[in-house]
């Protein structure tokens, strides 16, 4: 019987990551090679094969529209962003290699397309112009329910930098490792570690503030 | 054999990956769990950090509206897919063969009808035929030489 729970317990926690959900992400970029079945997948939408392209639209349109979303908060140019990434998956999977995983490559595809139009905006933020955050307080987020807590981390990752959210929501929320995530964001190691860290650390000051927390004084 | 961590290296790994070990770089993972097991010190790095892990664990799966998913799945009938580079060498290459093999069966016609037909009549047709097969031969493959020179350029 405990062997049974274990099995389901790790079933469970793969079909958590497979959902883009947080969890323990694979750490692929010094131990797994980067094909998987995505990778068959994109080759056969070289060939024009709608199915498989339907296919990973479904595996990765939702992770790619959280993400887009983060970077533009604008609904609309992030629904852009996704169609036409998508649109250069079904006009140029013939010329993918396999270098990087297909998750990656798309998400490298959008953030680029998304930085185009912030920089058309003049809307892009430099990596190290971010406020130093105060100290947070020591509410008890644990005990908020379910719901309340996915709200108020949904307005607290609103309200980060853009690429301090993107880079949070790459790792924490999207399982990638942070060697994907700094190829996504084509920064370095480090820049992606300051990245994250000043990105947790905002976050848990916002977490703190009773409008984040949908609390009325 | 991973060099050991710092407890300072560790903070900042915590501070960025959360308190998932599996999160932090591989080449450091193994170092930083050895540094859990031994410093009490480093496990209350993870314990301050855990709240926030929690609440990033509730986030909710991301969705698609209706009207995207839509727009996606129209896309392979709105948008066709130009030529890959691997089909436009296959075309150029088809042609290619089509065109050798024309060229061979008007020699082995012609060869052959004036073996086999009446001299005088054997001229006239090998000659019509030579002619008429000829100019499509010739317009097949300077279309495959067209494709080929364009596939160069795009190389």
């Amino acid at each position: 019987m405990a062997r049974v729970t274990v099995v389901v317990t790790v079933a469970a926690t793969a079909a958590k990551r497979e959902r883009g959900r947080s969890g323990p992400p694979r750490d692929v970029a010094h131990t797994e090679p980067p094909i998987d079945d995505d990778a068959e997948l994109v080759l056969r939408v070289g060939q024009g094969d709608v199915p498989a392209y339907r296919e990973l639209v479904r595996r990765h349109a939702g992770n790619l529209r959280r993400f887009a979303g983060r970077l533009l908060r604008d609904d609309s140019e992030a629904e852009d962003v996704v169609q036409e990434t998508f649109l250069r998956l079904w006009q140029r999977a013939a010329d993918y290699t396999p270098a990087a995983r297909v998750a990656t490559w798309l998400h490298r595809i959008t953030h680029n397309l998304a930085v185009d139009r912030l920089r058309a905006r003049g809307r892009l933020t430099a990596l190290d112009d971010d406020d130093d955050p105060a100290p947070s307080s020591a509410r008890p987020l644990v005990l908020l329910d379910q719901k309340r807590r996915a709200e108020a981390l949904e307005r607290a990752l609103a309200a980060l930098p853009e690429r301090q959210g993107a880079a949070v929501t790459l790792v924490h929320l999207q399982g990638m490792t942070g060697a994907e995530a700094a190829e996504v964001l084509g920064v370095g190691s480090e820049a992606l570690e300051s990245l994250l860290s000043r990105g947790r650390r905002k976050l848990k000051e916002l977490l703190a503030r009773p409008e984040i927390l949908g609390e009325t004084r | 054999m991973n060099e050991p961590l710092s407890i300072e290296r560790l903070k900042a790994l915590v501070l960025a990956y959360g308190t998932e070990p599996e999160r932090f770089p591989a080449g450091e993972r193994d170092a930083a769990l050895l540094l859990l097991s031994s410093s009490a010190e480093a496990r209350a790095l993870l314990e301050r950090e855990r709240e926030l892990d929690v609440v990033l664990a509730s986030a909710n799966a991301p969705e698609l509206s209706p009207n995207l998913l839509r727009r996606l799945n129209e896309v392979p009938v709105r948008f066709p897919r130009a030529a890959s580079r691997t089909s436009r060498w296959a075309q150029a290459l088809t042609g290619f063969g089509w065109a050798a093999a024309a060229a061979f069966g008007v020699y082995w016609g012609a060869h052959s009808a004036s073996l086999e037909a009446p001299a005088a009549e054997a001229e006239t047709v090998s000659g019509e035929a030579a002619t008429e097969l000829g100019d499509e031969e010739l317009e097949t493959i300077e279309l495959a030489l067209g494709a080929i020179d364009e596939l160069s350029e795009d190389l």
